[in-house]
């Protein structure tokens, strides 16, 4: 046990990474990449701290995380559901012990709230959302995070003996495997159980509704515009939407004719939206709009101007009346659903 | 039931922030604004719905800062807070959270609550942890990132959804004593009335905000301040298991980050290459 323990305090950087089901999520990964590119220069070492609610296969993954850096591999054992104060919990109690240098956390949802709890143990201050990391000339570490509403960024240098808690943005670090060849420790399971926590049980979960969601929320779009033309074409916008359980949107015409309430409206009056597919019709595709449109992953785009600048943004251009393509494209589906349920 | 609700002040940037480069004018006393945390308004429309629907309630807003953070207490009267504190001490700088929490800790438990509802994070500096840091010094269990609280039958417990990401919610129940921070709802919280708003200056109970507190050194110094530069996006760099043929294949094409373009073809009509399209990216299923 002692060994184990000399061992660990060698373990000057922590990593705890995120499960999702038996995989564990892309942030994880590159946060750790980033990570032992930082200990590699300090002369560190790695250690992740993995959450073993879900069903992962330790020994495999100990032989994954190697690969990208990974020295050992601290599994806690939590409660499963609402585990993040169970697991910040007994991470602020090991860093006690131990005082690793840092404790870095990808920036999701859970890794936050583990990180405000391991925090407030340690009773320090979280570095929460950070954009970058690096080493200042001491070889102590640095970090940057952005301040009022985007706009200042403060590059912070670690002071003191305490440990930091840094949570990191995700999406922004290559992931590489600057290690080939090397194999994660396994360490013993460590409990991760606090009493208090447990009184707070999950009852259910509500998926979001696509009719009612918000926009901003919504993984699928329909959007509407001026080439629409009548309440009654921008019926079928509905249609489509709820044929392919999608939320509406619209342009600020469509707003200004009552076609779709403001909330529903995307672009510099109205909002930004991120979704994974976004259908536009009868939209030119003016900046005003589709400065909201920034983050879409892929973009339909049914317009019958081939010249209309949406068409430039657009993963598949339909230079065709948008109402004419739904309505047929709502048959087809609706016939397709039809044959579907008569095998 | 007695609801504390925890508000604060934040400096907002003036105007659009992109207008100049000069970090020092931009940052100038002038050209900052105080508001109240946007996620805190929400907090307070919270604890007003819950006296709408429930009746027995009394709203308690603190407030810790200097005279400026009044202004907050102010709009929560106007919004429907019942007894209001400050506690008056110099503005806290970056790092200090955790005597934050310690100095609404004091005051919260030794005025005795049910529920402490407080906005997730603030709107300026942001790193959310208040609200945690506070539950774990009172001891009672937290729920993050509400969007809608009821109280269970019996009212023993609180029924809270909360917001797990893509407009999904979780609901959990939860003890009382508890604390909860509100993310800021979708719905604009109310406007404050204007009458208790000008007259909320007699309400407002004055205290020493630094008596019996140990300050925390910050774990960190700040190095240096300049304007924050658009994210950077993540490059692409082919795998380096791969050969240097491949590798510089990759690299012609664009590999997989690159969007390949679809032209349009005017032999399939429109909906049909719509369907298609969304079969083969896999929104739809085949038959």
């Amino acid at each position: 046990m002692e060994r184990v323990r000399k061992e660990m305090e060698q373990q000057r950087l922590w990593v705890v990474a995120e499960s999702q089901g038996e995989e564990l999520k892309e942030s994880t990964y590159e946060l750790l990449t980033e990570v032992a590119r930082l200990a590699a220069q300090r002369g560190n070492k790695v250690m992740v701290l993995l959450d073993t609610a879900g069903d992962i296969a330790l020994e495999k993954m100990a032989e994954e995380l190697g690969v990208y850096g990974a020295e050992a591999i601290l599994p806690l054992a939590s409660a499963g559901q609402n585990s993040s104060r169970q697991v910040g919990e007994a991470i602020a109690a090991l860093a006690k012990e131990l005082h690793p240098d840092a404790v870095f956390i990808a920036e999701t949802i859970w890794g936050h709230e583990v990180a405000s709890w391991t925090a407030a143990g340690l009773g320090t201050a979280l570095l929460a959302d950070c954009v970058e990391l690096g080493l200042g000339v001491n070889q102590e570490l640095t970090m940057s995070r952005h301040v009022y509403g985007d706009t200042v960024a403060i590059k912070f240098a670690a002071a003191g003996e305490q440990t930091l808690v840094v949570t990191v943005q995700s999406g922004l670090f290559n992931v590489k495997k600057s290690f080939p060849g090397q194999k994660a420790r396994l360490l013993e399971r460590h409990p991760a159980r606090a009493g208090v926590c447990e009184s707070v049980k999950v009852l259910e979960f509500i998926k979001a509704d696509p009719k009612t969601v918000d926009i901003i929320d919504a993984e699928r779009l329909v959007v509407g515009g001026k080439g629409m033309g009548t309440a009654e074409n921008y019926a079928l916008i509905r249609e489509t939407a709820e044929v392919l359980s999608a939320a509406v949107g619209g342009t600020r015409v469509a707003r200004d004719n009552g076609w779709v309430s403001l909330v529903r409206q995307i672009g510099q009056t109205g909002k930004t939206v991120a979704p994974e597919l976004l259908i536009s019709c009868g939209v030119s595709g003016a900046i005003q709009h589709t400065m909201g449109l920034k983050e879409t992953k892929c973009l339909v785009a049914i317009n019958t101007d081939k010249h209309a600048p949406i068409h430039k943004l657009a993963d598949l251009s339909i230079v065709e009346d948008a109402p004419k393509v739904l309505a047929e494209f709502i048959a087809k589906m609706k016939t397709t659903a039809e044959r579907r349920q008569s095998v | 039931m007695r609801v504390v609700v925890l508000v604060k002040m934040t400096k907002v940037i003036r105007g659009n922030p992109y207008r100049t480069d000069n970090l020092e004018a931009l940052l100038n006393e002038k050209n900052l604004a105080l508001a109240v945390n946007s996620y805190d308004l929400a907090a307070l429309e919270e604890a007003q719905q819950l006296k709408e629907l429930y009746g027995d309630v009394h709203i308690t807003a603190v407030t810790a800062g200097p005279e400026s953070a009044v202004k907050a207490l102010r709009v929560a009267r106007g919004m429907g807070a019942d007894e209001l504190i400050w506690l008056d001490r110099p503005a806290f700088a970056g790092g200090q959270e955790m005597e934050l929490a310690r100095l609404l800790a004091q005051e919260v438990s030794g005025r005795g609550f049910d529920l402490v509802l407080c906005g997730l994070k603030s709107d300026d500096v942001g790193t959310g942890m208040v609200g945690v840091a506070l539950a774990g010094l009172l001891g009672v269990p937290a729920v993050t990132r509400s969007v809608n609280i009821g109280l269970q039958v019996g009212r023993g417990s609180l029924r809270v959804e909360r917001h797990v990401g893509k407009g999904n919610r979780e609901v959990v129940q939860c003890p009382l004593p508890a604390v909860v921070t509100v993310e800021r709802s979708r719905q604009a919280p109310r406007y404050p009335g204007v009458a208790r708003y000008l007259t909320a200056g007699k309400k407002i109970v004055r205290k020493d905000g630094t008596a019996g507190l140990q300050p925390v050194t910050a774990p960190v110094i700040p190095l240096e301040t300049k304007k924050a530069q658009p994210r950077p996006k993540k490059i692409f760099i082919p795998d380096e298991n791969l050969s240097g043929a491949d590798r510089m294949k990759m690299i012609m094409s664009g590999g997989m980050a690159r969007k390949k373009k679809k032209k349009a073809q005017t032999q399939v009509s429109g909906s049909e290459q719509l369907y298609n399209f969304l079969l083969k990216h896999g929104f739809i299923e085949r038959l």
